[in-house]
């Protein structure tokens, strides 16, 4: 036992290998990160609407922003509809759409509504509103005011609207997007944000990422009630004021740190302390397993699939097709040790410091997207993808190990793995440049892009090679039906079922390295 | 005791056969030289009298245990020094001889002095925490017999182990074999060299092209190293040469007579007075010595 953790420290620690494991942890993880910067949250348009005049002239202000940044969006077009009569105009770079209306009154403004697309250009997202009517010249922070239900209270409608929002370059947290109906104004006021560590439980009983959020609806005398919940406006804290703009997100993101919690409620007050506007937000977004596993499969698998051979072979050739060629090997083989033990414990050691390496890069992974979109990747996609893994790593292992039981030469096993990498994975499997696939089904057997022949094809050159588990794993795990171009096939139909793939996945492990034993032990 | 029974080995199939059908055994505190040109089969023997390659057939028992069915048993004896020996790189000398020692399960207390023992020996102790694959030729050769004899083994196949060392290298080495033979190992030694063996080895096996064409006692290649006496006279007649014949075979080799047999310096003597007392006169007496080597290569040549 002592000489097999020897086997796999010796493997561990070859230069060529701590090398090529930094690439294999580093270069996914890069991957990554990359593509989880990537990541877009419901950037959708929104806008406001709003009329202000009289005398049957009125300004109508359409006002459209993106909803993950609260970015202008310019060139949107904006349909008003109003007593039968359609008007579009479009934004302008600061995201207005303005025009200005005569001969309508004020009740026909206020009965108006206006349409926009979601997704810009695309008329099947296209969203109504109503158009917002606003008092000429009122308050800066509400358009009107009445009293309602009881001498008590007020309703009022606050100019500003808080949602959640997405940071930029910083897709796990959450911020604050504020928009503000200017109207008419020609200065917007200040207004200042407080916070309070929402302790209540306001939103842990919604789960983790569940929002509340909205305009002031009513005040009250310093003690505010959410969800059940109460908590003393007086012992919120001060964090910054900012000049009201049309949209702007702010970024809380530093109440993170040093603190366990992330869920906060926020407050926006004027400047003589009336409350405009509310959320209780937890600053940590997550992103759905769903999403991290399809973002896992499509960007890092792929890169591990290209460098986990290649170091699989290359620590195959360290550990045992060098030490055999330059007699290294004879030192041991000569003492008290089977010749099948010999070849055994240096294949271990060999596939143990692959394994170390892919586990590593799986897990450092599974902590980045974690860190970076607040979920892990899912156990089942990592039981998986090792599973495949460990398939390609014992498959070219066990070639290196044969191909350096029958090879006297060092040259020819440098240039055995060399052309197994290029030919069995890089230009076989390996995503951007599957080429040798695409030229047996295109030119060789002349098989018509997205047929069932074409995918049939596609799945057998998979089962030829161990990188090629890695696609069959990826068709089984997403796809019940595998479709190509306009074409759905069952994936039992290309030879995709459970049992041929373990089949495979078996055979790629054994076969390789029970030629290199009887090799080593039978014919050296 | 290592005996070796109709030993072939061959390469591959395009190959000539590196070992055609050899036996013979080495006995418990002896020597057996094994001797023969580059690509005489000497290291195949070797290197599958301890396992390291696989015989095409016939058998090698170590100690009554077979090589290649009994591979970890038979180990368990054998000490192995290989003609080019080469290590782990980057891995030093004494902890590859703790790595070594654990394959024999010695503790790696006892291990440790065992290793700095044998390192002592063969006077390496300063470098033992260097890497053995840094070490000179010398020196490795030096560690690889220090690293045979972590476990004290019972037999000892020492490949060329000569080569590349120092006369005071050659000495110690000789000096430690002559030791182990004392203490009843089994010492199979090849080299290229015949002469390498003289008052080393109890019997010598002359390879070539994979067969043994000589095997000579420890009494035979002494035999081989006195020849004959030559002798340069005013004349050389029938009369001589009958005076001659009485000391050995005579060969007549220009104005030279050259006299072979078991001669001696007293021999000389008796020759220069008989030779004169009948009128001869003697311009050159020399007792020559034929080489181990020459015969060797007479032999060979033979062979061919």
């Amino acid at each position: 036992m002592k000489q097999i953790l020897h086997e796999i420290r010796r493997a561990l620690l070859a230069k060529t290998t701590i090398l090529m494991m930094i690439v294999i942890i580093l270069i996914p993880a890069l991957v990554a990160v990359t593509s989880i910067s990537s990541v877009n949250y419901s950037d959708s348009v929104n806008a406001k609407g709003y009329a202000e005049g009289q005398n049957l002239t009125f300004t109508i202000s359409v006002y459209v922003y993106s909803n993950a940044y609260g970015t202008p969006i310019f060139g949107e077009t904006v349909n008003l509809s109003i007593s039968g009569h359609n008007y579009s105009f479009t934004t302008d770079s600061a995201g207005y759409a303005n025009t200005t209306l005569h001969s309508y009154n004020t009740s026909e403004i206020a009965n108006s509504s206006y349409t926009y697309d979601q997704v810009p250009g695309e008329s099947s997202t296209s969203l109504r509103e109503g158009i917002i009517m606003l008092k000429p010249k009122g308050n800066p922070y509400f358009t009107c005011s009445k009293p309602i239900f009881d001498q008590n209270e007020t309703l009022y409608s606050s100019r500003y609207t808080i949602c959640p929002a997405q940071i930029n370059n910083d897709p796990k947290l959450y911020g604050i997007l504020v928009t503000y109906q200017p109207s008419n104004l020609s200065n917007f006021p200040n207004i200042s944000m407080y916070y309070i560590t929402d302790k209540k439980g306001i939103l842990t009983s919604g789960g983790t990422g569940y929002t509340v959020y909205g305009p002031i609806d009513y005040l009250n005398n310093f003690t505010k009630e959410l969800g059940g919940s109460n908590y003393n406006e007086s012992e919120m804290k001060y964090f910054r004021t900012f000049k009201s703009q049309e949209s702007m997100v702010i970024s809380p993101v530093n109440l993170t740190t040093n603190t366990n919690t992330s869920d906060y409620i926020f407050e926006f007050f004027s400047s003589n302390g009336t409350e405009v506007g509310w959320i209780a937000l937890n600053l940590s977004r997550t992103t759905s397993p769903n999403a991290v596993n399809s973002l896992f499969f499509k960007t890092e698998l792929p890169m591990l699939s290209l460098f986990v051979p290649l170091l699989a072979m290359l620590s195959a050739f360290l550990v045992f097709g060098r030490d055999r060629v330059t007699g290294v090997l004879s030192t041991v083989v000569v003492r008290p040790i089977s010749r099948r033990s010999v070849i055994l414990s240096r294949y271990m050691a060999s596939v143990g410091a692959v394994f170390v390496a892919s586990l590593a890069s799986l897990g450092l992974s599974s902590t980045l997207f974690h860190y970076l979109l607040g979920t892990y990747i899912p156990l089942s996609s990592i039981l998986l993808s090792f599973w495949a893994l460990a398939v390609m790593i014992c498959g070219f292992s066990g070639l290196i190990f044969f191909a350096s039981s029958i090879m006297n030469s060092i040259g020819k096993i440098i240039a055995t793995v060399m052309l197994a990498f290029f030919f069995f994975d890089f230009f076989w499997t390996f995503y951007a440049l599957p080429a040798i696939p695409i030229f047996v089904s295109t030119y060789l057997l002349n098989q018509n892009y997205g047929t069932l022949e074409y995918l049939r094809t596609q799945a057998i050159l998979d089962y030829i090679t161990p990188s090629g588990y890695i696609n069959l794993i990826t068709y089984l795990q997403q796809h019940n039906v595998y479709t190509i171009g306009l074409a759905s096939y069952p994936v039992s139909e290309i030879y995709l079922t459970f049992p041929l793939v373990v089949a495979a996945g078996l055979l790629w492990i054994f076969l390789p390295l029970l030629a290199s034993l009887v090799s080593f032990s039978r014919k050296d | 005791m290592i005996i070796i029974e109709n030993l072939r080995k061959t390469y591959n199939h395009k190959s000539k056969i590196a070992v055609d059908g050899i036996s013979f055994s080495v006995n418990n505190g002896e020597i057996l030289g094994l001797v023969g040109l580059n690509g005489a089969g000497k290291t195949t023997t070797i290197n599958a009298s301890c396992g390291v390659i696989l015989p095409s057939g016939g058998r090698i028992l170590i100690d009554d245990m077979e090589i290649v069915e009994e591979k970890a048993k038979a180990s368990q004896e054998i000490g192995w020094v290989s003609e080019n020996p080469n290590f782990e790189p980057n891995t030093k000398a004494i902890h590859l001889m703790l790595y070594y020692a654990g394959f024999y399960k010695i503790p790696r207390k006892e291990a440790f002095n065992r290793s700095m023992d044998l390192l002592r020996t063969v006077g390496l102790e300063e470098d033992a925490y260097r890497p053995a694959s840094a070490y000179s030729q010398g020196m490795k050769k030096r560690f690889a017999l220090a690293s045979a004899m972590i476990s004290n083994p019972r037999n000892l196949l020492l490949d060329e182990i000569l080569n590349g060392l120092d006369p005071s290298g050659i000495n110690l080495i000789k000096k430690l074999i002559l030791e182990w033979k004392k203490q009843g190992k089994a010492i199979l030694l090849s080299t290229h060299l015949l002469g390498v063996l003289e008052n080393l080895a109890d019997r010598v096996i002359i390879m070539h092209h994979g067969k043994i064409i000589k095997t000579l006692t420890n009494d035979e290649m002494k035999s081989l190293g006195s020849t004959g006496i030559r002798i340069r006279a005013d004349h050389v007649d029938k009369s001589l040469e009958m005076l001659l014949s009485k000391y050995g075979t005579v060969r007549i080799d220009g104005q030279n007579v050259i006299v072979n047999g078991d001669l001696n310096e007293k021999d000389m003597e008796n020759i220069s007075s008989d030779i004169s007392s009948h009128g001869y006169r003697i311009s050159h007496l020399d007792l020559e010595k034929k080489s181990l080597e020459e015969y060797f290569l007479t032999l060979i040549g033979e062979a061919l």
